[in-house]
């Protein structure tokens, strides 16, 4: 017997698949990712370092917004078309589809970031980098922020217009990258007030700087096991938390 | 009782000072097993609100509505209804055959086997055999509003809720409609609750109504009493020597001073007879009456 999840999760990939929008973003991501290899081509040395650092960059910003798009269009798609009524009048309860809309969107992701992969693989095999294992280290960072980011989304748009909901996402991305450098900075301030406002923040938002080892994939140099291990426990934990408060949001919205 | 709705009371919040405005107020009615219910009601009556909270789209403030007997939120009660909303917007990307296939695996039809008979079945039924392999995207407006039917009936339900089925669509696409829901009372055996302006169909159609006038249900029951009901014309007829004369009195007072003044001339009333109405007619009066 299919589960309701499964079913819903298989529609949310068909739909995205045969998506015409989804296609021209990503057309957009390998054109803005091809641009950020060329732009390493202008320096006058480490030519492959910045290529590879540019490129990850580029598919990092790339795969973000792809998330948030994903994330706010399709939800919101799905209430104000109407389509939802006919679906939670079946014997599926708001948490099986909220799940299931989840999970055919993060397959989607792994879908877009393996078509990514080839892509990286395939400009940086023209350019002539030498390719390492360490290289691809970035991409799992991507993917488990990419699971964050989804559930923000869902978050927001459980109860923001699309426009809303993405500006909101895309600030929770760039504050998510940059509390690690507030956290820095609180520890050399003198203010007590300043550590514990700083500590505050940093501590309400997800730190997206531990899930980046693109340096790491630059300097060719291996990341620990436990570090990656410690990353996505913490990321799970925070997607998982985002989730279920868009589950508790959903499950009292009304359907007007 | 297939379904039984007591004292519904929904109130929604003006967006701006947050004040309630109730919509539903102590909504009670009932439907019996295998018959056609028209709801009747003007434009912001009610209806559409009380179907939502019928299938658990909106929350209701207090009262409680049992299908099968069984709360309405039960997925046990849930796989035993089918659901057609007013304008429905359906899955673009999805072929029609798709597009059934996910509402029945949905449903709990796990065959794949049984499941694709059903659907060829239900594309006959409501004339889309040939649209099979098309893409909803490429579906005229009568032509979705089959598909939604069909979507509605794909898992055989025993209680099938359709809100403005018959609405935007031309003279043929009603007819089509209509017959379908007939089709799915005499042969698959559903109840069915329907909601419509249309008050020739709902005539053609119902064996019993639900009116409901500004969130309250003034009326329940068959057709008939609610047109008797409507009705306040009386004919009066009687006899003076050897001819014989008619009266027609528009209301009940009326009528007990024109039984007391031919009686008092000593003139034989032969009969009484209430003025039969149209459904038509006797909801528009129905809807003109203040004291209602």
């Amino acid at each position: 017997m299919s589960s309701p999840i499964i079913i819903v999760a298989k529609n949310t990939y068909l739909e995205m698949i045969r998506d015409r929008v989804l296609y021209f973003v990503i057309v957009f991501s390998i054109l803005f990712m091809a641009l950020c290899f060329a732009l390493g081509q202008l320096s006058y040395s480490e030519i492959f370092r910045l290529s590879v650092s540019l490129g990850l960059s580029g598919i990092h910003l790339c795969f973000a917004g792809l998330t948030i798009f994903l994330g706010c269009v399709v939800f919101y798609r799905e209430i104000e078309s109407k389509t939802i009524y006919t679906l939670l009048v079946r014997p599926l309860t708001r948490t099986q589809y909220l799940v299931g809309k989840y999970l055919g969107l993060l397959a989607i992701l792994l879908t877009m970031l393996v078509c990514f992969i080839a892509c990286f693989t395939f400009i940086e095999f023209i350019l002539g980098v030498p390719l390492m294992p360490t290289t691809y280290y970035p991409f799992i960072g991507f993917i488990f922020e990419g699971a964050i980011l989804l559930a923000v989304t869902f978050f927001f748009s459980s109860f923001l217009k699309p426009f809303l909901s993405s500006t909101c996402s895309l600030a929770f991305f760039l504050i998510g990258h940059w509390v690690y450098n507030l956290e820095a900075l609180s520890k050399t301030s003198k203010s007590d007030s300043f550590k514990f406002v700083a500590q505050a923040i940093y501590r309400s938002f997800p730190d997206l700087e531990t899930l980046n080892w693109r340096d790491y994939a630059i300097a060719q140099a291996p990341v620990f096991p436990r570090e990656i291990f410690y990353a996505i426990t913490i990321a799970t934990l925070w997607a998982l938390f985002f989730f279920l408060l868009s589950v508790a949001i959903f499950k009292g919205k009304d359907f007007e | 009782m297939i379904l039984t709705v007591r004292n519904l009371n929904k109130d929604f919040r003006h967006p701006w000072n947050l004040k309630k405005i109730p919509v539903l107020k102590d909504v009670s009615f009932s439907i019996e097993k295998k018959s056609i219910v028209g709801f009747l009601g003007a434009n912001g009556a009610g209806k559409t609100t009380t179907i939502k909270c019928l299938l658990g789209l909106l929350k209701y403030n207090s009262g409680e509505i049992k299908l099968f007997n069984q709360d309405h939120l039960d997925n046990q009660s849930r796989m035993k209804i089918g659901y057609l909303p007013e304008r429905p917007f359906f899955y673009t990307y999805l072929t029609a055959y798709e597009f059934l296939k996910f509402y029945g695996q949905l449903s709990g039809m796990n065959s794949l086997k049984e499941l694709n008979k059903r659907i060829d079945y239900l594309l006959e039924l409501v004339g889309l055999s040939h649209a099979k392999d098309l893409f909803l995207t490429q579906f005229s407006k009568g032509m979705l509003q089959r598909i939604g039917m069909a979507q509605a009936l794909v898992h055989k339900p025993q209680l099938l809720i359709l809100d403005e089925p018959l609405s935007g669509l031309d003279p043929d696409g009603r007819r089509q409609l209509v017959n379908i829901i007939q089709n799915a009372f005499d042969e698959e055996g559903s109840t069915i609750f329907f909601s419509s302006h249309l008050l020739d169909d709902i005539d053609r159609l119902c064996q019993s109504l639900v009116v409901i006038k500004k969130g309250e249900v003034k009326f329940s029951g068959l057709k008939e009493d609610f047109v008797i009901q409507g009705a306040r014309a009386f004919m009066v007829q009687y006899q003076i020597n050897e001819k014989i004369e008619f009266k027609k009195v528009n209301s009940f007072d009326q009528l007990q001073i024109e039984i007391d003044q031919v009686r008092s001339q000593g003139h034989p009333i032969l009969s009484i007879e209430q003025e039969r109405m149209s459904l038509d007619r006797a909801f528009k009066e129905f809807q003109s009456r203040e004291d209602i």
